[in-house]
């Protein structure tokens, strides 16, 4: 494909978006309440994308993708920055960013042409079913029970941290097929239907005081084998695909159309005017750190993307370094902001949403160095498999999951009811 | 230990060729024996200007030429090569003075001097720093003009080589406006003095001008009007010196990751420790954000952005290296802290480039005005 092509590919779509889409000023940050009035409009717009060829863009046609290339989606992205395009909120990034491409890696092409259309048409969002109360960290040990009787299997258990559950129509659920191996070895992904029976979905309030969060319980969930994504007994393989998909190494979108180094910090350099500290040497000092870590973070994610094109190292692992650097750089800019705001940030006039950004952000980016793998993990991950350095000696690695379980003394079965939950 | 990315294999193997011509002419091993820096060993420069490390930023007419369409990032990649073998001699001024000639210099200028610079036949060096560490056109050394000549008077400190240098840089500073110029060593009134340092693997003097004339021939550009050169120059040599800094940080972290792997306590190799792990991880990270930063400032070299990249750059390069030279050495553990081990060569090599034309709060400062924020009133 040649760069005329691709200019020409350009110019299509912008007209395009130009004739068919509102245009916004500045990105608008995603929705994080979705009501179904909300959801009902932007379904509405995933379908006019759909229907004008802009949706699926370098997914395989055989499943309602476009098939064009990596290159054309990123085309798209940047050219679509100033208008206004479909919101799923959290489950955007999770549906088309995660869950989608980790099934188009491993899910058999019945189950691709089952769902990924749908996908495509805007009818079907995806939640992570990943994380457990008892498994967070060390993933591969969740404990969510899938049994199988002939080709019917039962699911019970209970997910957490599963972002925007409530609205999703889908769930990509990691859970435990074989007790008997150790726990890398007996773990399997199904596609669930978030409406199925036995599927109980429970909001929870996050320190921001939204409320994205959810606690998933199932409960003898009944799927066959046309929902199992991959490999029975082989999910740890999805797993990795997933997490470094979900860790930076995957294709973006057009997050940073705007390059950290076309402006100094300009957010933070409006805070400092906001609260007249502009010319605050202290203040000056602090801006500018923001923004050396903003260009950097810039050109290091551009570098880990050519190490990865350049095939050096894993480029699962190589995403490591732009998670871990995402995880210590945004809570020290949001401490930052505070450091600015100084008591502008600790009390504001009431339903002042502007000056609540910057007590918001401080909350908010406590998450970074925990959500998708937690600092700590991503620094196990560099040690081990970047720099070589041979891995903290384990206890469960070689030893059956059910006798790890015996020995620690844990419940192996969930079972346990929810409670205050909203049923579905 | 770093990645490499894929470069033009002209670099790879300008690269390579300096690394081999560090390791020949002058070994790590030599400075461990020396307490204070030595002097670059006899045709050390010669070989050098043989192999291109003084010709990569001057035009092809004039007899230079680099070996891909950015000539900094070549520059740099000698310069990583460089700081990684703690190489000895002015190479960051020889090569702003040869690009300044060929920029701005006068017919004389071209003809004498910078051949002669391009070849390694000659060496520079410049005198930019005033005694309190101020890196700025017309901080160290201020001109009047008497007829038709100039006179300079100033001190400068950190100017590397000022002993066997043949020619000094200087961006001289008067009420009329900043003037460079190229002063010949041997000039009456220029006087030099041996000092000791942090970096022994590099020699620093001082150089007190007193009353030394001279004639428009040792100007570059116009008298006056030498500012905007002067930002470039420092731009430039703040680059190179954190790709030395950056070379330097790869050596040394390759050093203690192997110590890590192999060094056995409690039964297990201290590698396997997250104690240890993490904090190499970290530093690993910071060593590829450095990598990459890098490699923007030299690409930006020519386009509009790059007195902000370099600023970013040396910010960042300079707290990561004096950072890392820390972690190395809290995992080398006592080791580290003998003169023996050459840690301690790279940590001062490093730590001296994080201030060499710019500390990291300078170059933070410098970016509100890069970005047209203005002076703090």
């Amino acid at each position: 494909m040649s760069d005329a092509d691709l200019d020409a590919y350009r110019a299509r779509a912008r007209s395009w978006l130009e004739a068919n889409l509102e245009p916004v000023g500045s990105p608008r940050p995603r929705a994080t309440d979705v009501d179904p009035g909300f959801l009902a409009e932007e379904r509405r717009r995933q379908r006019e994308l759909c229907s004008a060829g802009y949706a699926g863009i370098a997914w395989p046609s055989t499943y309602g993708g476009q098939g064009l290339s990596s290159r054309h989606e990123r085309v798209f992205n940047e050219e679509a920055e100033g208008f206004r395009t479909p919101d799923f909120g959290v489950l955007g990034q999770t549906t088309f960013g995660i869950c989608v491409p980790t099934m188009l890696a491993h899910g058999s092409p019945e189950l691709l042409a089952r769902h990924v259309p749908h996908v495509v048409a805007g009818n079907s969002l995806w939640v992570q079913l990943f994380s457990e109360p008892d498994a967070g960290s060390d993933l591969a040990g969740v404990r969510t029970r899938a049994t199988r009787s002939g080709d019917r299997w039962t699911v019970s258990g209970s997910k957490i941290w599963s972002s925007g559950a409530y609205f999703a129509d889908h769930g990509l659920c990691l859970a435990r097929t074989s007790w008997d191996v150790p726990k890398h070895r007996g773990l399997t992904w199904f596609a669930v239907p978030m409406d199925a029976p036995g599927v109980t979905i429970r909001r929870l309030r996050q320190i921001t005081g939204a409320s994205e969060f959810c606690q998933v319980f199932l409960d003898g969930v009944e799927l066959t084998d046309a929902d199992v994504v991959g490999e029975v007994d082989a999910g740890w393989s999805v797993a990795r695909t997933m997490l470094a998909t979900e860790r930076g190494g995957g294709s973006r979108g057009a997050a940073d159309a705007a390059h950290p180094a076309d402006a100094l910090a300009p957010d933070l350099v409006a805070l400092a005017d906001g609260v007249g500290r502009r010319d605050d040497p202290q203040v000056r000092d602090l801006v500018a750190r923001a923004h050396v870590a903003d260009v950097v973070m810039a050109e290091l994610r551009s570098r880990v993307i050519a190490l990865s094109r350049a095939g050096v190292a894993d480029p699962g692992s190589l995403a490591a370094y732009v998670k871990l650097a995402h995880g210590t750089v945004t809570p020290e800019r949001a401490r930052i902001g505070l450091q600015i705001a100084g008591a502008a940030a600790l009390s504001w006039p009431e339903g002042s949403a502007a000056e609540a950004a910057t007590a918001h952000a401080f909350l908010a980016g406590r998450s970074q160095s925990i959500a998708g793998g937690t600092n700590e993990m991503m620094r196990n991950v560099i040690g081990e498999r970047l720099l070589g350095l041979p891995r903290e000696h384990s206890v469960d690695t070689d030893v059956p999951f059910a006798e790890v379980i015996r020995r620690t003394g844990a419940t192996p079965a969930p079972g346990q009811g929810p409670s205050g939950e909203c049923a579905r | 230990m770093t990645y490499a990315l894929p470069c033009p294999p002209e670099r790879a193997l300008l690269a390579e060729a300096a690394s081999r011509f560090a390791r020949d002419h002058s070994p790590v091993e030599a400075l461990r024996t020396s307490d204070v820096g030595a002097p670059a060993p006899g045709g050390y420069h010669r070989a050098a200007g043989e192999l291109g490390w003084f010709a990569m930023l001057v035009p092809a007419e004039l007899g230079g030429g680099s070996v891909s369409e950015s000539p900094l990032a070549d520059v740099v990649a000698i310069a990583v090569e460089r700081g990684a073998n703690l190489q000895p001699g002015p190479f960051t001024a020889m090569n702003v003075v040869a690009e300044s000639l060929g920029l701005a210099g006068s017919a004389l200028q071209r003809e004498e001097v910078l051949p002669a610079l391009v070849e390694g036949r000659r060496t520079a060096t410049w005198a930019v720093t005033d005694g309190c560490g101020r890196w700025a056109p017309g901080a160290a050394v201020s001109y009047a003009v008497d007829g038709d000549a100039f006179v300079l008077d100033g001190f400068a400190v950190l100017v590397e080589e000022a002993a066997t240098a043949d020619w000094v840089l200087v961006q001289a500073g008067s009420p009329s406006g900043v003037t460079i110029f190229v002063v010949p060593t041997a000039t009456p009134g220029l006087e030099v003095a041996p000092r000791e340092g942090l970096d022994v693997t590099r020699r620093f003097g001082a150089v007190r001008f007193t009353g030394v004339r001279v004639g428009r021939s040792a100007v570059v550009g116009e008298p006056g009007r030498g500012g905007e050169l002067a930002v470039h120059q420092l731009c430039v040599a703040a680059v190179l010196t954190a790709a030395d800094a950056v070379g330097a940080m790869t050596r040394d972290f390759g050093t203690t990751l192997e110590y890590a792997r192999t060094r056995v306590a409690f039964g297990r190799p201290i590698g396997s420790f997250q104690a240890v792990k993490h904090l190499l991880a970290d530093t690993s990270l910071a060593l590829e954000a450095c990598q990459a930063i890098l490699a923007a400032a030299a690409d930006a070299y020519g386009t509009p952005g790059f007195t902000r990249y370099v600023a970013v750059a040396k910010a960042y390069i300079g707290d990561a290296a004096i950072t890392l030279g820390q972690n190395c050495l809290q995992v080398l553990g006592g080791i580290g802290y003998t003169w023996e081990h050459e840690h301690h060569l790279y940590m001062r090599r490093m730590t001296a480039d994080a201030f060499l034309f710019g500390d990291p709060g300078a170059q933070r400062a410098s970016l509100w005005p890069a970005y047209g924020l203005g002076e703090v009133a």
